[in-house]
């Protein structure tokens, strides 16, 4: 018993570093953000208590309503493309080809740059005039829109910048694909299987934690997308991309509306575990574990 | 493993005296810390004042930093209570400073300083205040004007700068050239810049807030962002959008106005430094932005640089001395020279500004003191209001929405907010 506790505390100790981290730059200031979205505060000038008011206020906020649905309508476009595209390259990549080492590295290198330098980059190639997407068109005779300047293709401008961080998902399920069994495949090849059911009835099953895991992933993800949109449009044109954090950024550092954004920072997250929670339900006789 | 801790304390000492910039001077000297929000050759005119004042003398130790996003990392730093003595700030920033008691009001320390509100034009002074006291006082002035592309005038056969906006429209449209659909060269675009979208209601006659209401939708309003949507109807909005997407930043060697593909814009006194720095064969000359019907004259919008000394500086006393020397005739002059703006002081007009790296100066001062010289509305809350007249004027410009129905928007949701804002500020002071 007492070198349990022993044990214990010199665990603790251990990781104390992260405990006091912890404590001190996540659960203070989560505690504080809960605690002052029942106030108005600016910062400046000592919290009023005013109860639920920021939150009744909230439902009535036009802006904050249109920001859950072009956040919500971003997330739709976003999870299942990226869901697709990233499975779709890594059982490419999965495929023993010549220098597959190499195809691996290309396909994971776009994840590695910066966000910023990614959105300032592609913003250049969504340019209206000068862009390269548009004269790509232009060679097939096709007047590209305006992608950033127009309320209709400014969304997915900005879901095809993030497929481009596809890369880390792309390894996720890359090492799922090297961990089924070569026996499945062998079993169903001998019953005659092809390409394509050995994909539905074996890849899939047996890769669906990892595809779980990176649906959850996503979600929130997509959910808290910030600072690609930030750079590239700002929320415009005409709010078409001005999304759930970015209404919550300005609410916090522009208008100095800290107790409102505190409320809303409580409401994403009450969004968010909503939602993985639903997700999880609706998934779990589809996610297979091979220990049950 | 023991050199790594060597190394990594060796490290850590050494990143740790990098952080702190050890002033050459600073034995016995007091140390105030200056934020400036510039950088290049604005913060290279106010280091060389900086230098100036700390040879000088040797009592203070001014520490010159340079600091994006100045207003909100200022704002955190007061709030946190670790603020600069001294700071650069907008002048719109003022009445949410203010409002919010984040800088100090300067009124008791003016003998200190040694100035007095009649040496200033009047509207810098105004800039300055809010709720009739003083919290800053500017260093650097300017103000906006129509700067226009003389040879493309001359090729289209125009003489002078258009004296009425309709007439501006008109040359607007004869200055356009397109082929094949798209465009070669514009006259005018309403959304360049795109920094003074709330502006072009001035020239209409009308404003955003009258003293005590929010105006967002008054007729004027209205009628000049059915001016803005025009051009989206005339030219065609997408392709318009597409020849505008392609302009550059303004400092840009690609800028329209610069590369002769856009003869009209309005732009401020520091445009010519970019000129002269981009594009130095570009026969361009300045004039005030016409008003509807020319009713008006020399409309424009005048914004200023100030100092302010934060809440909570520790230093008052010797930020004061500084802000004295800065606000002396020949140093506001220098810092104008260098920055390419002007004095905001009324012997500005007396100054000799025959080197002025602006050739037309004397118009954009002439500006500053009209009647009809702006300021953006002095409510704490213009920030906000800003934001919902942008929003606006993207849906009028791509048309989304009629000016009317934008505008009427604008005003809903203003309201409101300008109404609770009036509650909490109730509140707050009863708190107090």
């Amino acid at each position: 018993m007492k070198k349990n506790t022993e044990n214990m505390f010199k665990g603790l100790i251990f990781i104390s570093p992260w405990i006091i981290g912890f404590a001190l730059f996540q659960l203070y200031p989560i505690y504080k953000s809960i605690y002052y979205s029942f106030c108005q505060y600016d910062v400046l000038n000592p919290p009023i208590f005013i109860g639920l008011k920021n939150y009744s206020n909230l439902f009535q906020d036009e802006i904050f309503l249109k920001s859950i649905v072009s956040t919500g309508i971003y997330t739709i476009m976003a999870i299942p493309l990226s869901m697709i595209v990233s499975l779709f390259f890594a059982i490419l990549l999965n495929q023993k080809i010549f220098g597959r080492g190499i195809f691996r590295t290309i396909y994971f290198l776009p994840s590695l740059v910066p966000m910023v330098a990614l959105a300032i980059l592609w913003k250049w190639m969504f340019n209206g005039e000068h862009g390269i997407l548009n004269y790509i068109l232009g060679l097939f005779g096709i007047p590209g829109p305006n992608w950033l300047g127009s309320t209709m293709w400014a969304t997915p401008s900005i879901v095809l910048t993030g497929l481009w961080g596809v890369g880390g998902s792309i390894v996720i399920y890359l090492a799922a694909l090297q961990d089924v069994p070569r026996s499945l495949y062998e079993a169903a090849e001998i019953d005659g299987a092809g390409w394509f059911s050995k994909t539905r009835h074996i890849t899939i099953p047996m890769i669906s934690p990892v595809i779980y895991f990176n649906l959850i992933l996503g979600i929130i993800g997509c959910l808290q997308v910030f600072a690609v949109p930030y750079i590239m449009t700002a929320g415009g044109p005409a709010r078409s991309t001005y999304y759930y954090t970015m209404y919550l950024f300005d609410n916090a550092f522009s208008f100095l509306k800290m107790g409102y954004a505190g409320a809303m920072a409580v409401l994403l997250f009450i969004i968010i575990l909503a939602i993985t929670f639903i997700v999880t339900k609706m998934t779990t006789s589809r996610v297979y574990y091979a220990e049950k | 493993m023991r050199y790594f801790f060597i190394v990594f304390s060796l490290f850590l000492a050494l990143s740790a005296s990098g952080c702190r910039q050890s002033p050459t001077h600073n034995k016995e000297r007091v140390v105030i810390n200056y934020w400036e929000m510039w950088t290049g050759f604005e913060l290279e005119a106010a280091r060389d004042l900086v230098d100036k004042f700390n040879n000088s003398q040797n009592e203070i130790y001014v520490n010159l930093l340079s600091v994006s996003e100045l207003d909100r990392k200022l704002l955190i730093a007061i709030a946190g209570n670790d603020p600069p003595d001294l700071s650069n700030l907008q002048d719109s920033g003022i009445p949410k400073f203010a409002d919010k008691n984040a800088i100090e009001p300067l009124d008791d320390l003016l003998p200190l300083i040694g100035v007095k509100q009649q040496d200033y034009i009047d509207i810098y002074w105004k800039l300055s205040s809010h709720e009739n006291k003083l919290y800053g006082l500017p260093i650097a002035s300017t103000t906006i004007a129509l700067h226009w592309n003389k040879d493309l005038f001359k090729k289209a056969g125009f003489e002078g700068a258009p004296q009425t906006l309709e007439q501006l429209d008109e040359y607007a449209n004869k200055l356009t050239v397109k082929t094949d659909g798209s465009f070669e060269s514009l006259g005018f675009v309403p959304t360049q810049p795109g920094w003074w979208n709330y502006g072009w209601v001035w020239w209409f006659g009308g404003d955003w807030f009258d003293g005590k209401n929010i105006t967002a939708n008054r007729p004027e309003n209205v009628k000049a962002f059915e001016w803005v949507q025009s051009y989206a109807k005339i030219y065609g909005a997408r392709s318009l959008q597409n020849f505008t997407s392609g302009f550059g930043a303004f400092s840009w060697s690609d800028d329209r106005f610069m590369t002769g593909k856009l003869a009209m814009v309005l732009q401020g006194t520091w445009m010519s430094r970019f000129i002269d720095q981009m594009s130095p064969d570009l026969n361009w000359a300045a004039e005030a932005f016409p008003s509807a019907g020319g009713k008006l004259k020399d409309v424009t919008l005048a914004e200023c640089n100030l100092l302010v000394i934060p809440r909570g500086a520790k230093h008052k006393k010797e930020a004061a001395k500084f802000i004295s020397f800065m606000q002396k005739p020949e140093n506001l002059q220098y810092l104008a020279l260098k920055q390419n703006k002007f004095v905001p002081l009324k012997i500005a007009n007396e100054m000799d500004y025959s080197n002025h790296p602006n050739k037309e100066i004397k118009l954009f001062m002439r500006l500053s003191q009209s009647p009809n010289a702006h300021t953006v509305p002095r409510i704490p809350i213009w920030q906000e209001y800003a934001h919902e007249i942008d929003n606006a004027f993207q849906s009028v410009w791509l048309q989304k929405k009629t000016p009317q129905q934008a505008l009427d928007d604008v005003q809903k949701r203003l309201e409101a907010k300008w109404k609770e804002y009036l509650e909490i500020k109730e509140k707050l002071t009863r708190a107090r």
